[in-house]
Formats: C-alpha cells, sequence, structure tokens
C-alpha cells in the first residue's frame, strides 16, 4: 500500500469549553478523492483548517506525505492547496493580476511563472477572462479562479471546502470533471459538500462526522456493502406478473420477490456476475424486461443512516 | 541584472500592493487633497509675507518649511499609518488572510511588504510635496540641513507609525477592532512624543544646552538608532501576531532582543568616548534605561504559546538543532539566561567606567566624583518596583499554568506592548509635572530619574552590591526557566537516544509531544 498524502491521527480542537473536533482520524491516499460529510457544524472546516495549517489542534496530529504539519508547517504548505469556501477578493485588481501575486508567493518566477499562469487558467477555462477584475465575478467564475490560485503551486494535495456551493448545476459538471481530471494527475484530493449526489458520483470514500466525532470513515463500496446485506433489483417486465413472480422466485441468489405497483423487488445475495445471468435467464424465459435497475444504496441514505442531525 | 529579473526578485506583497495603492480611490484623493492643501498653505504664507520687514524677510524660508513640513508630518504620521493599517486589517475582513499565510510567502514578508509599501507610499508624498520644499529653499534663512534632518526624522517616525498600525492590524480580529487599536497607539505616541521631548531637554541641559551640532548630531543619531530597533521589534512583534505556531515570528523577536540588547550594551562605550561633556551622567542615564528594556524583553519570552513548544520538541528530537542554538531558541529561559548576561554585563560596564574615571580624576584633583548624595531612598523604592514591575511580578503571573486563558491572553498582550504603556505613564507624569508649573522631570516619580539618582546617592561598594541584586530579581524567573529548559533538552536528548523512531524527522512522535505537554503545564 502506498503511504497516504494526508494522515489525520486522533484530531481534537478545542475553543474554551466548546469541543469542536473530537479524537477524528482518517487517510488520504493518493489519486483517491475523499468526501468529507457531516451537518452544520460538525467540525468540518476546522478539521480541514488544520489539515492546511490555518490553525492548531488541541490534540493530535496531521502528516501530509508523512510529516507533521505541526513540526513541518513549511514541508505541508508547500504540498497543500487549500480552497476556502469564499473567495476572498482584492479591490482593483484583475484576474491575471491576482494569478501573478499567488504565483510570485509561492516561488515562480520570469517564463516560469507565465507559463503556470496559462496553464492553470487554461485548465480552469479562465484564459479569456484574464483581464476582468476580481469584484465582477460570478460565484461560478470566482470558484473556478480560486481553484486555478489553489493549483498554482502544483500541490500534491488538495483540501476543497464546500467548492460547489452556490454554483448552478452545469457549473457543478464542470467543475466535478475538473476534480476527476486532477484526481487521475495522481493528486489527492479531500472534499467538503452539502450536496451529496455531487460526492457520490466523485468519491472514492467518505469520513462522516457529527458534533465533532467521527461517525464512520472508509471506501464508498465498502460502506454500501455494511449497510446493504443484499442487493436490491427493481425489474419491469411486459410478461404476466405471476410468471414473472415465479421464474423470479426460481432463480438463483434469490431471496425473495416483492411486487409494488409498476416493479418487482429483488433481494439478492449474488455477484455482478449472478446479476449479469440472472438478466440473461429472464430475456430467455421470453419475459420481456424492459426495465433493470440495481439498486445502491448512495451517498445520502449513507448519511442518513450514519448521523442523527444533531447540531453543535 | 534584466529589470524583469529585478522586479521578479521583489517582495509579492509590495508589488500587490503598490499596483492596488495607486489605483485606488483612496490614495488618488488623498494624494490630490495634500497637493491642493500644500498649494493653499504655501499661498497663504507667501501671501501674508511682509517683504518690507528684513528681520520676516530673512526668516521666510523657515516659515514657508515649517507650514509645508506641518503638511508633510500630517501625511507620514497620519495619513500613511492609517492607510497601512485599512490595507492589513482588510486582509482579514476581505477574507484573503488564509489564503495569504499559505500563500509560501513567510509572515515576515508579508509584514515586510506591507511596510515597505507604507514607505514607497511615504516616499511618494515627499516626491509632491518636494517642488513646495524647493520654493521654500529658494527664499531667504532656510538651514538646509535642518530642513534634511527634520525629514528624515519625521520620514523615521512615519515609518515607526506604519509599521505600528500594521501591528494594531495584526491584534485586531476584524476593521474597526484595528481601527480601535491604531488611535489608541496614535494616542501613546502623542504622549511619547511629549515625553521625549522633556527626556530631550533633559539630556541636552546633561550636555551644556543645545546649541552644539555635534551634540544635535549625537542626539538625533541615537534617536535613529533607537528607531532603527523599534522597527525591528515591532517587526518581530507583527510576525509573531500572525504566524503559524509562531514558528518564525518569536525566532524574530529573539533576535530584535538579542540585538537591542547588544545595542545598549555598546551605546555607552561609544557615546561616553564622542561626548566629552558630563558621560557619567550619560552613562548612568542610558544604564538605567538598559535595564529597563531587558526587563521587558525578558518577559515575553517566558510567556510563548504552546505551538512553539511543540515544534521545538519535534526540532529536538529529530536531534536536528544543535545545543547552542536550543539554548538560544528554545521558548523559555534560553534567550532569557543569555540576555541575563548583558543585563549583568551592563551593569558592571559602568561600574567599571566610574572606577576607571574616578581614580583618573582622584590621581588629578585629588578627590573623587561626587557621588554622594542624599536622596537615595525614593529611588531605591522607585527602582525596586520599575525592575519587579517589569519583570519579575509579570513573568510570574504568566508563568501560573492554573490561570485562565482569556488571562494569559490579556497578560500576553499587555506585556507584549508594555514598552507603550510605560510611555504612555511616563507622558502623563512629565505632563501632570508640566502642568503643576514645576517645569520639571527630575522627580523620584520619573524612573529613569530615579534610577539615575540612586546611582549616584549610594556608596560605591554598596551601589555594586545594589545593581547585582537588583539584576538578580530580574533574573530568577529566566535562571528558573533556564534551568527547567536544560533538564527538558537532557530528557528529550536522551529520549531521542534511546529511540530510532523519534530521531527520524518524518516520524517524529506528535502523540509523545501532545501527551507531554498535557502532562508538563506550560511554564
Amino acid at each position: 500500500m502506498s503511504a497516504p498524502l494526508l494522515e489525520v491521527r486522533g484530531l481534537s480542537r478545542r475553543f474554551g469549553n466548546f469541543t469542536a473536533v473530537r479524537d477524528v482520524s482518517f487517510r488520504v491516499e493518493p489519486g483517491e478523492i475523499w468526501g468529507f460529510i457531516g451537518p452544520n457544524g460538525a467540525g468540518k472546516t476546522t478539521t480541514m483548517r488544520i489539515c492546511a495549517t490555518l490553525d492548531l489542534p488541541t490534540q493530535g496530529d496531521v502528516l501530509v506525505d508523512g510529516r507533521s504539519v505541526l513540526a513541518f508547517p513549511d514541508y505541508a504548505r508547500e504540498r497543500i492547496g487549500f480552497m476556502p469556501d469564499t473567495l476572498g477578493t482584492y479591490a482593483d485588481t484583475s484576474i491575471e493580476e491576482y494569478l501573478d501575486f499567488f504565483a510570485r508567493a509561492s516561488g515562480l518566477r520570469g517564463e516560469a511563472r507565465t507559463q503556470r499562469i496559462a496553464s492553470v487558467a487554461e485548465f480552469t477555462e479562465l484564459g479569456h477572462l484574464m483581464d476582468r477584475m476580481m469584484d465582477s465575478l460570478s460565484k461560478g467564475m470566482s470558484q473556478r479562479l480560486c481553484l486555478a490560485k489553489t493549483l498554482l503551486h502544483d500541490p500534491q494535495l488538495l483540501i476543497l471546502d464546500e467548492p460547489a456551493s452556490g454554483l448552478d448545476p452545469r457549473a457543478r459538471v464542470e467543475f466535478r470533471e475538473l476534480i476527476r481530471a486532477l484526481a487521475d494527475q495522481g493528486k489527492a484530493v479531500l472534499i467538503s459538500s452539502h450536496i451529496l449526489s455531487e460526492l457520490s458520483e466523485t468519491c472514492d470514500g467518505v469520513v462522516v462526522i457529527e458534533g465533532g466525532r467521527l461517525i464512520r470513515e472508509g471506501k464508498v463500496k465498502e460502506l454500501q456493502s455494511d449497510l446493504s446485506q443484499h442487493e436490491m433489483l427493481f425489474l419491469r417486465c411486459l410478461a404476466d406478473s405471476r410468471a414473472v413472480h415465479v421464474a423470479l422466485a426460481e432463480q438463483a441468489h434469490v431471496l425473495n420477490v416483492r411486487e409494488d405497483a409498476e416493479n418487482f423487488i429483488v433481494e439478492f445475495t449474488g455477484t455482478e456476475d449472478d446479476i449479469a445471468n440472472l438478466l440473461a435467464e429472464l430475456v430467455k424465459l421470453d419475459l420481456r424486461p424492459i426495465e433493470f435497475r440495481w439498486h445502491r444504496i448512495d451517498l445520502e441514505e449513507l448519511f442518513l443512516s450514519f448521523t442523527e442531525g444533531r447540531l453543535q | 541584472m534584466s529589470n524583469s529579473v529585478r522586479i521578479d526578485r521583489l517582495n509579492p506583497v509590495l508589488v500587490k500592493e503598490v499596483r492596488q495603492a495607486v489605483r485606488g480611490k483612496s490614495f488618488r484623493s488623498s494624494f490630490i487633497m495634500v497637493l491642493a492643501i500644500a498649494t493653499v498653505v504655501s499661498t497663504a504664507v507667501l501671501s501674508n509675507l511682509n517683504v518690507e520687514d528684513p528681520q520676516e524677510l530673512a526668516g521666510s524660508g523657515t516659515t514657508l518649511f515649517f507650514a509645508l513640513h506641518a503638511v508633510f508630518l500630517f501625511c507620514a504620521l497620519v495619513v500613511v499609518p492609517v492607510q497601512a493599517n485599512r490595507s492589513m486589517a482588510s486582509e482579514r475582513d476581505e477574507r484573503t488572510f488564509d489564503a495569504l499565510i499559505i500563500s509560501g510567502l513567510s509572515p515576515a514578508q508579508i509584514i515586510l511588504g506591507k511596510w515597505l509599501s507604507a514607505g514607497v507610499t511615504q516616499l511618494l508624498f515627499l516626491v509632491a510635496l518636494l517642488p513646495f520644499f524647493a520654493t521654500a529653499a529658494t527664499l531667504y534663512g532656510l538651514d538646509l540641513l535642518m530642513a534634511f534632518v527634520l525629514t528624515l526624522f519625521a520620514c523615521f517616525l512615519g515609518l515607526t507609525l506604519s509599521l505600528l498600525g500594521i501591528l494594531a492590524a495584526t491584534l485586531g480580529k476584524s476593521k474597526a477592532m484595528a481601527s480601535l487599536l491604531m488611535m489608541v497607539f496614535l494616542a501613546a505616541c502623542g504622549f511619547s512624543m511629549m515625553w521625549m521631548i522633556a527626556m530631550g531637554q533633559m539630556t541636552l541641559r546633561g550636555f551644556g544646552g543645545f546649541g552644539n551640532t555635534d551634540e544635535f548630531l549625537v542626539i538625533m543619531g541615537l534617536l535613529s538608532a533607537s528607531s532603527f530597533f523599534t522597527l525591528f521589534w515591532l517587526h518581530g512583534l507583527a510576525v509573531a501576531t500572525i504566524s503559524h505556531p509562531e514558528e518564525n515570528g518569536m525566532l524574530r523577536v529573539r533576535w530584535a532582543a538579542l540585538s537591542c540588547a547588544l545595542f545598549i550594551g555598546i551605546a555607552p562605550l561609544i557615546l561616553v568616548s564622542i561626548v566629552p561633556v558630563t558621560p557619567m551622567r550619560f552613562l548612568f542615564q542610558l544604564n538605567a534605561m538598559g535595564l529597563m528594556v531587558l526587563g521587558v524583553l525578558n518577559v515575553p519570552l517566558l510567556t510563548e504559546s504552546v505551538g512553539m513548544r511543540v515544534r521545538c520538541r519535534h526540532e529536538l528530537q529529530a536531534g536536528r538543532w544543535r545545543r547552542p542554538l536550543t539554548w538560544l531558541f528554545l521558548p523559555g529561559g534560553g534567550t532569557a539566561y543569555l540576555l541575563f548576561l548583558v543585563q549583568i554585563v551592563i551593569v558592571v560596564l559602568p561600574t567599571v567606567f566610574y572606577l576607571m574615571q574616578s581614580s583618573a580624576t582622584t590621581s588629578a584633583a585629588g578627590s573623587g566624583l561626587s557621588l554622594y548624595l542624599d536622596n537615595g531612598f525614593g529611588g531605591f523604592l522607585t527602582t525596586l518596583g520599575v525592575v519587579l514591575a517589569c519583570t519579575g511580578i509579570p513573568a510570574a503571573f504568566a508563568a501560573r499554568a492554573s490561570a485562565p486563558m482569556w488571562a494569559r491572553n490579556a497578560l500576553r498582550f499587555f506585556i507584549l506592548t508594555l514598552p507603550i504603556w510605560i510611555v504612555v505613564l511616563l507622558g502623563i507624569v512629565t505632563l501632570l509635572f508640566q502642568l503643576r508649573g514645576d517645569g520639571v522631570i527630575d522627580s523620584a516619580l520619573n524612573p529613569f530619574v530615579a534610577i539615575e539618582q540612586n546611582f549616584r546617592s549610594v556608596r560605591r561598594p554598596e551601589a555594586i552590591l545594589f545593581w547585582l541584586t537588583v539584576a538578580g530579581f530580574g533574573a530568577v524567573p529566566m535562571l528558573i526557566h533556564a534551568a527547567r529548559q536544560r533538564t527538558e533538552i537532557t530528557r528529550l536528548r536522551r529520549q531521542g537516544a534511546r529511540s530510532a523512531a523519534p530521531l527520524d524527522p518524518v516520524t517524529a512522535s506528535p502523540e509523545a509531544s501532545a501527551a507531554s505537554l498535557e502532562e508538563e503545564p506550560e511554564a
């Protein structure tokens, strides 16, 4: 197993008598996208700020590429790109000047700086807006600019706090594609969002926290299998419903068959191959299937089943 | 080196700030306003000039210069510092501060960039006013050297206030709080100016009166040098305030403290050789000031945050620091111990000088220096109070691990800004005495004077003993910390030697650090 790019170890953060984060641990490997989900006030932003060296834990530590952010904050900053939920704007500054400032700050000089700015602008599709002033940007464009700024120093680990909030559906899809492309480049991504449908299509794993405590963490598939003992298959056929019911009940790996208004709901214990065989058999038996759906528990259901909706 | 490469190496914050400033409405409007005011002032002074009065004509250049200098003072001491304060405060308000902190720039670079941009703005104001100053120079009676020195001093003061404005902005959590702190600092500086003028008068009296160019230059040099160290100190404080676990910030404060201590130690040596008039009196005053400043410098070193300790433990366990460096920079007693040594040196130095001077005078004139006056007890009490207040008492309070966090933070803020509060107090005392009509600040209520009187009033062997005792008071908390630190260094090094894992910086155990932090309350 490769070394994790981000490892959170027993992290706690207290503000006076209030404990925002309590003993949270998880890890993110290179090339993976992990969702960080939890209700409002769960401690997501606090954890992310500590990971990004913007805050100090009361206890525990965060290792970035194997080194503590407490002991080596500069090392961590070189490897982390942190994108906050809102982009702070500078007055009287154009997009190009803004990117130029942060590129200078990260130590890029001369031609290398110009090329890097052009490269991130192209990646985030901001190339044609370089002369626009920052305060005239839409929310979507601001988020793109924020991502561009985050990518300037080519970080290996991206920590994105609510990057899709306030974006329209098209912008969300585009943003999701950008994140996927970054993960394909081998970067590790930790992303928090309230829009769970967004994460379910992007994330390899999730960390669920509530009331500052870690509720669950793991790969999405593993959590889904933990929650559902059986697969649920939804089926609609044009053949006689009684014949379909009987045929389904006789198939291997089928535990139970129920009917609702239009569909047969099949509880199934087999593998993906077994599901394919079942479908082939239904066609062979001339049951005339016109709809076949394999229902997997999505992030929203995972989240609802793990959390209690407690607010801090 | 090509131009683009030079610009490339400029501080990025400076580049950004200057770009923003020249485009910003506030700068442009204030710039135009200053030009308009300078025009009105010049016109008013010249139109009211009675050219038929030879005396008025002879001083016309000086009159116009001072009128314009007031305009420049307003720019340098109010407009530029306020702009610097707002620039730093807006980083928090506009939520760009976090991005700045993790941008790859060190906290020191951020503060330096902000401060340099204030310097550039000040320079722009000065350049804008230069044609008006040139007009004054073409009239009669303007002493160009004096004009240059006064302008330079205004620039220095303006830069110090700008840095103070930036420090206020880093301490305040919002723009409103930053502005409020800035007002407090400006008011404190107003008082300090009053005090500085009074102290200047006293020093000049010690020299035998104003009018000697050499003395004037010595005083200006001294003020400029102290400004330089004040800047260093303020920069260090501002950096420490915005640093993540104060990893760089407090190191800079240490360097500032050490430089300041060295300056205080060396300055008397130089000054005594330059200033022929009453060197002993001047020496004792400097020595007294030195003790107070050192006392103040000691305390922040004893009240550092947990974050710095965590980092140092990592460094120690990783075996990255050699022992002398550890002594110097580990939070707590290390630097304080060094400061204690400097303190002892500057207590002993005047004594040695005194003995040398005394023996020379005795051999020449047959009698010792007049150091046997009778008003020592008040001076003794005041001195004791000052030294205790500056070192022992705050250190003792700060060391109480059981104190609530807000109290420790409040104390830390108070201690870090202690020089300002002392200056404010002295300003008030001076003002009260001026209002009473005594016209003197040679009172036991003025700690500097009291310390100096104390020097003069106590007989020689007792004086040496007394000052060593006073130095000891300041040194006790430092020595305790130094001893604890030594034990800790040895323990951590042994721990590092026993276990291979903690020696590796990559896997230096954070849990161990956190656990030991929990076990051992912050000093």
